[in-house]
């Protein structure tokens, strides 16, 4: 069940005050507090923050969307990773976000603080319905429903004169220079990522975390032993939801204009999905592993690739989804447990819930 | 009066279409239990290969329905024998996450073949409309529904009337029990999974037929194809068809008096409600149950 939590770079085991989640687990020597992989974490977050203004400007712009994915990603992971509810909407949640957040700079002129919480509780809102609709079901009815409302959300707010419909809104952020801009956007989403990965961290070792394993591992059998599944799913899709919701506010006046179609977007919920499960389902440091590999190696596939002509042929952008799509297929079938499993495998632990 | 019995045959006839989006779906759902999130993005690259064939080869409208069905049936067998065969027995997580990834695949794929612009098959000689008693209904809208209509008898005799069909039955019912039976479990799968996509592949000859597609706005035939399949009852075909009918004419009598983003909206609540109240179909029977 859970597995001693660790980053990669040290060898921290679990403290044995978590012993009783762990019945399943085997013994294992050398059993280190999981704090302390929460805190090489920490540290490794606070050692790149110095980045903003050292690095060039464009590496600081990717790092920075890698950031965004990460508090996105985190929050998905609390219902997506332990619970094994796939929510395949993430875009509507951050871009309810993203509205909220602009509308509000646009026509009452509020600032990127001011719209932050505000953005997390209209996205928490928006979630409510979506969870109280579907999660009292099992399983696939919540991936598809939340799929096919991401077309719903972009079509609403296409037609809905209020939100800006087909035109956008533009939001207008603090006057700054291009490098105080780039860096206001990327510490602010780097002490974002620090929030998620620890509310995270907390929900893997809370009572919260052990009941949404339960659901995933057999809902009957946590419904009889008295999880109220269907509260705990709803918790865990709303603290999701808030962390959508801020990363929105931060991307509405990162990008300056947004538009129905850019923000509510399939592949940005693809992008969410497929960072989780490449860094690894169910283990706190899973997002923020997988959204730095999959955002560099987007990054790449889109720059560097096309301009390789192997044989003398254009490789278009478009063939980097497909090569995200491929990866999450084998990921999925293969290596269920992401980079996290990996590592466990090396390391010679065990691998399976 | 004439305007109520046009919006009837409109529905009808677009209700006919949307129940050939879903019947593929309907099938892997309710036979192997496979949740195809991939199917609409099947539908529109069915679509984007019959509009080749039509419009740049020139292929007779009624003809290029067959190499697209092979095609798609081809695809079905290669997808099965590669990885899909695994599905029926994984969870249904991974399941979910796999043909998310083919679904993205095949998008991309589109887009990066035949870019995003929205395209419409050239109708030729099915351009025209027919015209009876005041009431008017473009001939290629016809010829959809009833091939649908064919289409759904085919399926339906073949489920119920011939062997095979109850063979399948009974790997729906039971997979051990009928392997147990003497059913050969493993080449019916392949049969049948080949056999949904290739029914995906007809709703998007269907699709082609009557509505203007293109290769990212696909996920809006996934919400339509899922209600049908969820009021329908999964894996139904008679029911699948009266659901798809249903949903023709909502669309087409909401249409008629609200503006295209509430039938939108509408469309949306009535899956929302199907889901809270109808997830064992319409007529009440077992998730997995022809």
């Amino acid at each position: 069940m859970t597995q001693p939590t660790h980053l990669p770079a040290d060898s921290a085991g679990a403290d044995p005050a978590l012993g009783k989640a762990r019945a399943t687990a085997q013994p294992r020597r050398g059993r280190r507090n999981p704090l302390l992989g929460l805190a090489v974490a920490l540290g490794l977050l606070a050692a790149i923050a110095p980045f903003s203004y050292t690095l060039r400007l464009g590496i600081v712009t990717t790092l920075t969307t890698a950031l965004l994915y990460a508090v996105v990603a985190s929050g998905w992971s609390v219902l997506g990773g332990y619970g094994g509810y796939l929510n395949f909407g993430a875009a509507i949640f951050l871009g309810s976000g993203v509205y909220a957040a602009a509308l509000l700079n646009d026509r009452l002129g509020w600032s990127m603080w001011v719209g932050m919480p505000v953005a997390a509780l209209v996205a928490v809102l928006v979630a409510v319905p979506v969870g109280v609709a579907t999660l009292r079901l099992r399983g696939f009815f919540f991936a598809i429903f939340t799929l096919v409302l991401t077309s719903l959300a972009q079509v609403l707010v296409l037609d809905t004169d209020a939100l800006g419909g087909a035109l956008g809104v533009y939001t207008q952020a603090p006057s700054s220079s291009p490098r105080g801009l780039a860096a206001l956007f990327y510490l602010t989403l780097l002490a974002l990522t620090a929030l998620s990965t620890v509310v995270l961290f907390i929900v893997e070792h809370s009572r919260f975390g052990y009941a949404l394993r339960a659901i995933r591992e057999d809902e009957d059998a946590a419904a009889i032993l008295g999880v109220r599944t269907s509260v705990v799913k709803l918790r865990g899709l709303l603290i999701g939801a808030a962390f959508a919701g801020l990363a929105g506010a931060v991307y509405a006046f990162r990008t300056g204009y947004v538009e129905p179609a850019g923000t509510f977007d399939v592949s940005f919920s693809l992008d969410v999905v497929l960072v989780c499960v490449i860094g690894g389902l169910g283990a706190w440091y899973g997002p923020l592993v997988g959204a730095f590999l999959v955002v560099l190696l987007e990054q790449w596939l889109r720059t560097s690739v096309p301009d390789l002509h192997p044989f003398g042929a254009t490789i278009p952008a478009e063939a980097s989804r497909i090569v995200l799509g491929l990866l999450l297929i084998v990921f999925a079938l293969y290596a269920r447990r992401g980079i996290a499993g990996l590592f466990r495998r090396v390391r010679g632990r065990r691998l399976e819930v | 009066m004439t305007q109520l019995a046009q919006n009837i045959v409109n529905g009808l006839a677009l209700g006919c279409v949307y129940a050939g989006f879903a019947l593929g779906l309907s099938l892997l759902l309710g036979i192997l239990g496979i949740v195809n999130v991939a199917h609409s993005a099947m539908l529109m690259l069915a679509a984007l290969v019959y509009w080749e064939l039509v419009n740049a080869l020139g292929v007779d409208l009624l003809i290029a329905i067959v190499p697209v069905l092979v095609l798609f049936f081809l695809l079905g067998l290669g997808l099965q024998r590669t990885f899909a065969r695994r599905m029926e027995r994984e969870a249904e997580s991974t399941v979910l996450l796999v043909f998310f990834g083919v679904m993205v695949v095949i998008e991309s794929l589109a887009v990066m073949l035949w870019t995003t612009d929205t395209r419409n098959v050239a109708l030729g000689y099915l351009d025209g409309t027919l015209r009876l008693g005041g009431i008017n209904l473009p001939a290629s809208r016809l010829v959809a529904a009833v091939l649908t209509l064919v289409l759904f008898g085919a399926t339906y005799v073949f489920l119920t009337r011939t062997l095979v069909g109850a063979a399948i039955r009974g790997l729906a019912q039971n997979r051990d029990v009928a392997a147990m039976a003497g059913i050969p479990v493993r080449r019916l799968s392949l049969l049948v999974f080949a056999g949904g996509v290739a029914l995906a592949a007809f709703g998007g000859v269907v699709l082609g037929m009557t509505l203007p597609f293109s290769p990212q706005e696909h996920v809006r035939w996934l919400a339509w194809s899922f209600l049908i399949v969820i009021v329908g009852g999964l894996g139904n075909v008679a029911s699948t068809l009266l659901a798809g009918i249903a949903l023709g004419l909502v669309e087409v009598l909401v249409g008629s008096f609200l503006s295209f983003q509430y039938t939108y909206l509408i469309i949306y609540l009535l899956l929302a409600v199907a889901l809270l109240a109808r997830r064992e179909g319409l007529r009440g029977t077992p998730a997995r149950t022809l």
